[in-house]
């Protein structure tokens, strides 16, 4: 073992010290969550409590044209790269001015069909690909569920029975066999889901969630801004919202209306979807992806 | 310009965003402008051409003599009059057209379509003019053409009539006006030589020359009277000087001519004694006359001696004295006549003068109205010269006939309809139709702009743009853009092809105005 190793593998050991005391901090309103899990480095293999609960669809992630974890290369690849860089300093960057819940992003649109799904499950698996973080996908769009749909977890229970008490934060969260992704589906319908994610309970798990993670980037995948109201209710817990925005398809008022109702949140970013190589769009990135293509296909 | 190109390929690509709506428009437009255009009625025109010759052989031989009116223009004016309403009503009586109209209303609709449905044109060099008429009905048209064609030769022959004859008439009118005032003048004249009659220059004399003599004689009488005045001074001076000469004569038998009559008398009373009595009738007359005289010389004694100088009566007796004095008195008598005939003379002159100055403002005020006279007289004529080259002209224009017509060209019943193109109509709707449709999608996208690339969004939202993502061109994505351009294409296809079917209908001569007939 070279000293690299050596040096990596006392780290983990002082981390799996470090943890006990995490677990001893005094959580309130008894939303026991779990200790956060361990940083995995490329070299250990520890033993997991409990085997993948979910399977990534890497075919339908494929066919989709959404990232997969084994390709990490190609344009998509790259844009997220590009993407996730702001997010990640944002969230565990260190300075002055430290936002609150940093590592809490909420991916939003201000119409349907733009692109939250896509971009929520990329990010996500983009950030899980990361040497030391892990993500946490929530599924907070209890109306249409497509990312719970989309991992096939759509009817198990989720983050609706949780902030109904009715169960326990381990209970709902669900490992992949990525890693470092986990997901916490939406839940079952409710019909005061909006005032469920406005209540304080939401906040609190907000919170405890940024707090008790610190090393985890959570992700909420939302419905759309103007359709529904939850998403500009979920972003007052948030630290950073993603607005998704559709080229050559969303008006510009209403992406305008969208960033006035963002207007409180500390941390917006936008991200233009689905460009379409046109007249000198894209002509820089072309020969990176090129470059990238030729190599490794 | 590189931005500007990326913005209008942007403005397009986001056009094809509203590309059905740009459809639906083109198909609505298209569709409603062919129904349309196929209902319009047909016009058929008929058309006539006719020559107008105004060139006449007389014309250049009477240039001069009589008025040639511009026949071109008058032409011209003609083509511009037969528009007028009462030649539109006589048209439509012709044509029987004013059957269907029953009240003034109807009447001047119809009138109004006339107005809009015939035309005349002319090429401006050769005189053809080509008159045409419009309207559904193709014999109608015929019809309305040869009314036209008699309504525009009368008129343009009885025009000409017309306007010699309001000549003739005015210059008539004219003619009695300036006689009247000729008359008047005349009058004027003569009262005048009547009240300033014997002042009138030619009566009486030169009075200039008259004055002149005046003048002259006038000179002669004052020259006449200084000489005389002159005598007169020289004897009454000479008389003066002659007294001292008198004084000596004193004691001589100085005679005044008193005695000497006295002496004479006697003598001649002795003479007459000798022969006749003492109680002849003249010796006692001659004695009665001497007592008288004896009687006077006694008086004149008695005055001579109240008279202071008494040389005077000395003086008396001397002849050369009595003479001078005589001569004297002559003198004054002749200096007092000439004065009054100077007198007379100036007073003459006078007189010649004022007559003079009265027989100038005569003359003057003649002068005037004998030049209003000629004035008038030279006016009246000058018309009645006028009056004769109208009368002249008029026969030659009868006489000669000045405008010739010649249909050139007579109408006919159409055949054909000559309005509306349908088939230049239908495409010209076509084009519109997209045009429209595309301008529709234009406007739209321009209405409402979309992101194009990152620059516009960070621009637009002042928000971080963290990056753009490229479009995922999943197979099931391509196929379904490559449907929906299919259908694009295939409404714009179903378009053409309408057109196309349209087009083919209106060759073989099939429209809704054909089936509706």
């Amino acid at each position: 073992m070279s000293i690299i190793e050596k040096a990596l593998e006392k780290q983990t050991r002082t981390t799996r010290e470090a943890t006990p005391e995490a677990a001893s901090v005094a959580i309130p309103e008894g939303l026991d969550l779990p200790p956060p899990p361990v940083p995995k480095s490329p070299q250990s293999q520890p033993v997991r409590s409990k085997p993948p609960q979910v399977r990534i669809p890497v075919e339908k992630l494929k066919a989709k044209g959404m990232l997969s974890p084994d390709a990490s290369h190609g344009q998509l690849a790259e844009e997220y790269r590009l993407i996730k860089r702001p997010l990640l300093m944002n969230a565990f960057g260190e300075g002055k001015n430290i936002i609150e819940n940093a590592n809490l992003i909420l991916v939003t649109s201000s119409l349907p069909g733009e692109g939250k799904t896509f971009t929520t499950v990329n990010l996500a698996l983009s950030i899980a690909a990361e040497r030391d973080r892990t993500v946490l996908l929530v599924d907070a769009d209890v109306i249409k569920p497509a990312a719970s749909m989309l991992f096939g977890v759509h009817e198990r229970s989720g983050l609706i029975d949780l902030l109904e008490r009715e169960k326990t934060f381990s209970e709902v969260l669900l490992r992949t066999d990525v890693p470092k992704l986990s997901i916490l589906p939406a839940g079952r319908q409710h019909p005061h889901a909006t005032e469920l994610l406005a209540s304080e309970a939401m906040q609190l798990l907000a919170k405890d969630m940024s707090r008790k993670y610190p090393e985890r980037v959570i992700i909420f995948d939302s419905p759309p801004l103007l359709a529904t109201t939850q998403a500009a209710v979920l972003a007052n817990h948030v630290g950073q919202v993603v607005l998704v925005v559709e080229s050559e398809s969303t008006p510009q008022y209403i992406v305008q209306e969208s960033s006035r109702m963002l207007a409180d949140c500390d941390v917006v970013g936008c991200v233009l979807n689905k460009t379409k190589q046109g007249f000198g769009l894209g002509y820089y990135a072309y020969y990176g992806y090129q470059y990238y293509n030729n190599d490794n296909e | 310009m590189y931005e500007l190109l990326q913005q209008a390929l942007g403005y397009l690509k986001v056009a094809s965003r509203y590309k059905w709506w740009g459809v639906a428009t083109a198909w609505v437009v298209c569709l409603a402008g062919w129904t349309f255009v196929s209902q319009m009625p047909d016009q058929y025109t008929a058309e006539a051409k006719v020559y107008v010759d105004t060139r006449s052989v007389l014309r250049p031989l009477l240039r001069g003599l009589t008025i040639q009116p511009d026949v071109n223009a008058r032409v011209r004016l003609m083509t511009r009059l037969l528009f007028t309403r009462p030649n539109l009503e006589k048209i439509a009586r012709m044509t029987d057209l004013d059957l269907a109209a029953k009240d003034d209303e109807a009447m001047e609709m119809i009138v109004n379509r006339l107005k809009t449905s015939l035309a005349i044109s002319s090429a401006r060099k050769e005189n053809i003019y080509s008159l045409t008429a419009d309207d559904p009905d193709p014999k109608l048209a015929k019809k309305l053409v040869q009314a036209m064609l008699t309504v525009f030769v009368e008129e343009a022959l009885g025009e000409s009539r017309r306007d010699s004859d309001n000549a003739q008439r005015f210059l008539s009118q004219q003619i009695k006006d300036y006689e009247r005032r000729l008359q008047a003048a005349e009058k004027n004249i003569e009262e005048f030589k009547r009240k300033h009659y014997g002042l009138l220059p030619g009566q009486g004399g030169d009075l200039y020359e008259q004055l002149q003599l005046a003048y002259a004689q006038l000179e002669e009488s004052k020259l006449v009277l200084e000489e005389a005045i002159n005598r007169r001074n020289e004897i009454a001076r000479q008389l003066e000087d002659e007294e001292p000469l008198f004084m000596e004569f004193n004691e001589d038998a100085s005679l005044s001519p008193l005695e000497m009559r006295i002496q004479t008398l006697e003598s001649r009373l002795d003479e007459m004694l000798l022969k006749y009595t003492p109680k002849h009738p003249e010796v006692i007359a001659l004695r009665h006359s001497i007592t008288q005289l004896k009687k006077q010389q006694e008086e004149m004694l008695s005055q001579g001696e109240t008279m202071e100088d008494a040389g005077m009566s000395g003086a008396e007796a001397n002849p050369v004295f009595q003479q001078m004095k005589i001569a004297l008195n002559e003198a004054e008598a002749n200096v007092a006549s000439l004065k009054a005939r100077v007198k007379t003379y100036e007073k003459k002159i006078d007189r010649l003068k004022s007559q003079m100055d009265q027989r100038l403002k005569v003359e003057t005020e003649l002068k005037n109205l004998n030049r209003d006279y000629e004035t008038i007289k030279h006016n009246y004529e000058v018309l009645l010269a006028r009056r004769e080259q109208a009368n002249l002209s008029e026969s030659v224009e009868q006489n000669t006939d000045t405008i010739k017509f010649r249909v050139v060209d007579p109408p006919q019943v159409p055949s054909k309809p000559s309005a509306p193109n349908r088939i230049l109509l239908s495409v010209a709707v076509l084009i519109a139709g997209f045009g429209l449709g595309f301008g529709l999608t234009l406007m739209l996208a321009l209405l409402r702009p979309t992101f194009i690339s990152v620059q516009q969004l960070r621009e637009v939202t002042q928000l971080p743009v963290l990056g753009s993502v490229s479009m995922n061109w999943v197979p099931e994505v391509r196929q379904r853009k490559w449907h929906e351009f299919l259908r694009f294409c295939g409404a714009c296809a179903g378009l053409l092809i309408v057109f196309a079917l349209l087009v083919m209908m209106e060759i073989k001569g099939l429209n809704l105005y054909s089936i509706d007939i």
